[in-house]
């Protein structure tokens, strides 16, 4: 009885899949030793570059699995919903991970930042000053972006000295509700044409 | 990993991926009461990390929850399909509806179609609904969906029951599977009366 029933309304009911492309290209960039992918781009093996056992560890909090697991997807979800984002940085010689570079924008940021993550092995090499001068260069000259900030701990030395040495202006101390630290300073990179004739400001503001 | 997320189309429903234009539905009802069997009500923050991550699941695990939307109208009622977050045992079809879509029977049809495509197209064994037991009206989707509460299986943190969907064997050709799809073609046609509809 019920499989006569169902005959009468199946046809309503039928179910439809088709696959459809969404469109999304996310970008990549090549520098001389290192290639930026977009980890939001559909060959990017996520899993098996930040997720799997053994992978390279960068982020912060990342001894916590779950909490990788989440900040994972949402920097992939980021660049969907900003069309901008942390890039993958890959070793060429070796095609290996080593961290994470680019505009983090999420709800509740006062602006867009430039921030990055390295491997505890990639780093003393200028990967991040490298991979930082090629996205500055694809946010000023491609996504025509007038300036981008950093948002660094005064503790924190190694990326200060990296600020300075892409040409980054220290202003005034920042905080806000999700901040994660409390003793932070913007720095302030910007394109390099502005930078000629003005002599980059390497000290403290206040 | 998926190139791009399906699309289902249902008789009423259109199932996409979660896009940017739908993020201010998505939180008005996780910033809202509606959230508190999801871990809401959620902040701005998080609310719009969640719906990152929304996305970002389809990437990493290569199936994910789709926004549901009226076929006509376009407008949105609520999410369903497969999540598996970190700390998720089990593979999960879930759902939410947007406070003012409820009743209309589109979980059902839209977690239906949602079930189907894992099952037929994704080949997956099984699937469970973790449901905050004091949720009510999802425990009774679930239990129009055939699942049943599973006492033994692992719960994501001790505080919600585990309703175990039947198995694709289980359900093909079903009484189960009948019974649903005269139900959606009830809600999308209230003077739709079969030969044999209980009239009780």
């Amino acid at each position: 009885m019920h499989k006569q029933i169902a005959a009468a309304c199946a046809a309503g009911v039928d179910t439809d899949v088709v696959m459809s492309d969404t469109g999304y290209r996310f970008p990549s960039l090549m520098t001389q030793r290192l290639t930026l992918v977009s980890p939001a781009e559909a060959g990017f093996d996520a899993h098996d570059a930040f997720l799997r056992i053994g992978a390279p560890r960068f982020i912060d909090a990342a001894d916590d699995p779950d909490a990788l697991w989440w900040s994972i997807a949402t920097i992939i979800g980021h660049w969907h919903l900003r069309g901008y984002g942390l890039f993958a940085l890959v070793e060429r010689s070796t095609g290996r991970p080593v961290g994470m570079i680019g505009p983090w924008f999420p709800k509740g940021w006062p602006e867009p930042e430039l921030s990055w993550h390295l491997t505890e092995d990639a780093r003393g090499k200028g990967y991040a000053s490298e991979a930082a001068e090629a996205v500055l260069d694809w946010l000023f000259r491609e996504k025509n972006w007038s300036n981008i900030a950093s948002f660094i701990p005064e503790d924190n030395t190694a990326s200060i000295a990296l600020a300075q040495r892409i040409g980054a202006r220290p202003e005034q101390l920042v905080s806000f509700r999700l901040a994660p630290a409390n003793n932070m300073r913007t720095w302030r990179h910007q394109p390099r044409q502005r930078l000629l004739g003005e002599p980059v400001i390497t000290g403290r503001l206040q | 990993m998926p190139s791009s997320i399906p699309v289902i189309e249902t008789k009423r429903l259109v199932l996409r991926g979660p896009e940017t234009v739908d993020y201010p539905d998505f939180k008005a009802t996780f910033s809202s009461y509606r959230a508190r069997f999801m871990g809401g009500p959620l902040n701005p923050y998080e609310a719009w990390m969640l719906y990152a991550a929304e996305i970002g699941h389809w990437q990493v695990r290569g199936f994910g929850m789709w926004m549901i939307h009226d076929k006509i109208t376009e407008e949105t009622y609520g999410m369903a399909g497969g999540w598996m977050p970190a700390g998720w045992p089990e593979r999960e079809i879930a759902w939410i509806i947007w406070p003012d879509a409820a009743g209309k029977g589109y979980a059902l049809e839209a977690t239906h179609a949602a079930r189907n495509y894992y099952y037929n197209t994704l080949g997956w064994d099984g699937a469970v609904s973790y449901i905050d037991p004091k949720n009510l009206d999802s425990i009774r989707l679930a239990e129009r969906l055939g699942a049943q509460k599973d006492h033994d299986a692992d719960t994501i943190d001790g505080s919600d029951a585990v309703y175990r969907h039947p198995a694709p064997n289980a359900l093909k050709d079903s009484q189960l599977i009948h019974g649903i799809e005269m139900e959606i073609s009830h809600y999308a046609d209230p003077l739709f009366k079969p030969e044999g509809w209980a009239l009780d």
